[in-house]
């Protein structure tokens, strides 16, 4: 059986189809990519630094125009940021807006949706409630430290209430005790409010950790080169799923696929 | 308490000897006519103010300033969040732009005479067009300055492009207008005192010509020293509420901590 009936037999939720991305006339960052996202999954994509990997999740959720192929979310061609796909950029800093607090900053979004104002109240308090920031509600984001920050992002997509959540190595400027907490705050929130979720990342471990299915991303210009089922059981918990044989085999055969820089044909 | 002494003591100290020197000097014949002592200033000061005849002058230079200095704001954001956000427009006007700014614009005052005459119109033209282009500039870079990852994370969530630009691309400018709006605050004031001084029949700058060619010495230095009070006073006024608006913009945190 092929992956594609596999997967439609699991519910897709997000296609990428041959999908390539050149910068203008020049650069070709992603040769060509087809993949994915099934209901509910937590998928990454790993790949070496400059693979293209922030191209490549502009370029799904609708921030940046494919050269070739096309994006599908539930069966519909995406050619602007749908409101069922958020993204969760790396550099929360900027993605923030700092003259509003973090209540302020998570209910920004909202203003679009047909909701009451009661709604939309209790929608930021429950999202800015399941990321712990509660006694912060008030703070602006610069008062906060880097990782409470990346919090505040991810409240603001979580109250948004979209289908997939796109996170763009959302935890690589915070540090590695923060970012275990982050790591299993986004599982929580996964199983909490049922998101769909897909990572890109440069941590092996971390994409192995968090994720059903890994995608393994060559150097640019960018494919797949493997796709690898992650069967490590669930919940997973930072030290015993780290330390479970089967962990370590995987990453380890990830660590090979990526170090071994792969001879590709050029595409036709 | 004591910090506070230390901070102030250096400066209003250097003043203070400076006055009395000055005051001793020209008491005692030293220094000429032309410089008369402090005290003779403060008295003249105290009493124009107080019988009306320069609070009168204040009062028309403040208002021909805010009426010029309004309209030269509201242009320069207007002008500045168009070409900001618009490259086409961006491109056709940016060396224009750079061409006009760096003209003096008291050098435009006798072209403004030619068009406008002698009244109030050529004064207030004259001001607007001081003090549109540092308030242009500094509205332009603020709005250029906005971060792209701001700009994608509007995009992303599916903001309007009204709402990107009231929501997020003006307050992110806001640094930039405030200190633009500081900055041109005074040049608007400066300009609104030369265009009295040069073709005035009223204000500050009219006040002081005339107390030159009637030589009344004291009165005049008194009306300097009261454009030089007002200047300072909408500077520092204008500065606090920069501070109080953008409070988290990333320089103004940076002065908070280092003061």
């Amino acid at each position: 059986m092929t992956n594609g009936a596999v997967a439609a037999r699991r519910d897709r939720v997000l296609e990428v189809v041959d999908l390539q991305k050149r910068y203008g006339a020049g650069t070709l960052a992603i040769e060509r990519i087809s993949l994915d996202v099934c209901r509910g999954e937590f998928v990454s994509i790993v790949g070496p630094s400059g693979a293209g990997k922030t191209t490549l999740l502009k370029t799904i959720c609708g921030l940046l125009a494919p050269t070739s192929g096309r994006v599908l979310l539930d069966d519909k061609l995406v050619t602007a940021p749908p409101p069922e796909m958020v993204l969760v950029f790396q550099d929360y800093a900027r993605s923030l807006f700092p003259w509003l607090t973090v209540t302020a900053n998570v209910a920004f979004p909202l203003r679009k949706k047909r909701l009451g104002a009661g709604e939309k109240a209790s929608l930021v308090l429950e999202a800015i409630d399941a990321v712990g920031l509660t006694a912060f509600a008030g703070h602006y984001p610069w008062q906060l430290s880097g990782g409470m920050q990346q919090r505040v992002a991810i409240a603001r997509a979580v109250a948004f209430r979209p289908e997939i959540l796109l996170l763009d190595e959302p935890f690589a400027s915070v540090d590695a005790l923060t970012r275990a907490d982050l790591e299993d705050l986004t599982l929580r929130l996964r199983a909490e409010f049922g998101i769909t979720m897909l990572l890109v990342t440069h941590d092996i471990d971390e994409a192995v950790y968090l994720s059903d299915r890994v995608f393994v991303l060559s150097p640019p210009p960018s494919v797949i080169v493997r796709e690898i089922a992650v069967p490590l059981s669930q919940p997973r918990e930072q030290e015993r799923t780290r330390s479970d044989a089967a962990f370590l085999a995987l990453r380890n055969e990830i660590h090979r696929l990526i170090g071994q820089h792969p001879e590709r044909t050029p595409a036709p | 308490m004591s910090a506070a002494v230390a901070r102030w003591a250096p400066p209003l100290g250097f003043v203070v000897v400076l006055f009395a020197v000055v005051e001793v000097l020209s008491r005692t014949g030293v220094l000429p006519p032309d410089i008369p002592a402090p005290s003779a200033v403060a008295i003249a000061l105290v009493r124009e103010l107080g019988d009306g005849s320069l609070t009168l002058q204040l009062a028309t230079t403040l208002g021909t300033w805010a009426v010029a200095f309004a309209i030269a704001v509201a242009l320069a954001i207007v002008a500045g969040l168009l070409m900001g956000t618009i490259p086409l427009v961006y491109d056709a006007f940016s060396t224009l732009v750079d061409l006009l700014r760096p003209v003096p614009s008291v050098s435009m005052i006798p072209l403004a005479i030619l068009f406008f005459g002698l009244g109030a119109e050529m004064r207030i033209v004259m001001i607007v067009y001081a003090a549109f282009w540092p308030m242009l500039v500094n509205t332009l870079y603020g709005v250029r300055s906005v971060d792209p990852v701001t700009l994608d994370t509007a995009r992303n969530f599916g903001t309007s492009g009204i709402d990107t630009l009231a929501r997020v691309v003006l307050p992110a400018a806001l640094p930039g207008i405030a200190t633009g709006i500081r900055v041109s605050a005074s040049l608007a004031l400066a300009v609104t005192v030369t265009v009295e001084l040069v073709a005035g029949d009223s204000g500050i700058g009219h006040y002081i010509a005339q107390a030159e060619q009637s030589s009344r010495i004291a009165p005049m230095y008194a009306a300097i020293v009261l454009s030089g009070l007002t200047g300072w006073l909408i500077n520092a006024g204008f500065a606090r509420l920069e501070d109080r608006v953008v409070f988290w913009s990333p320089s103004v945190r940076r002065s908070a901590e280092a003061g």
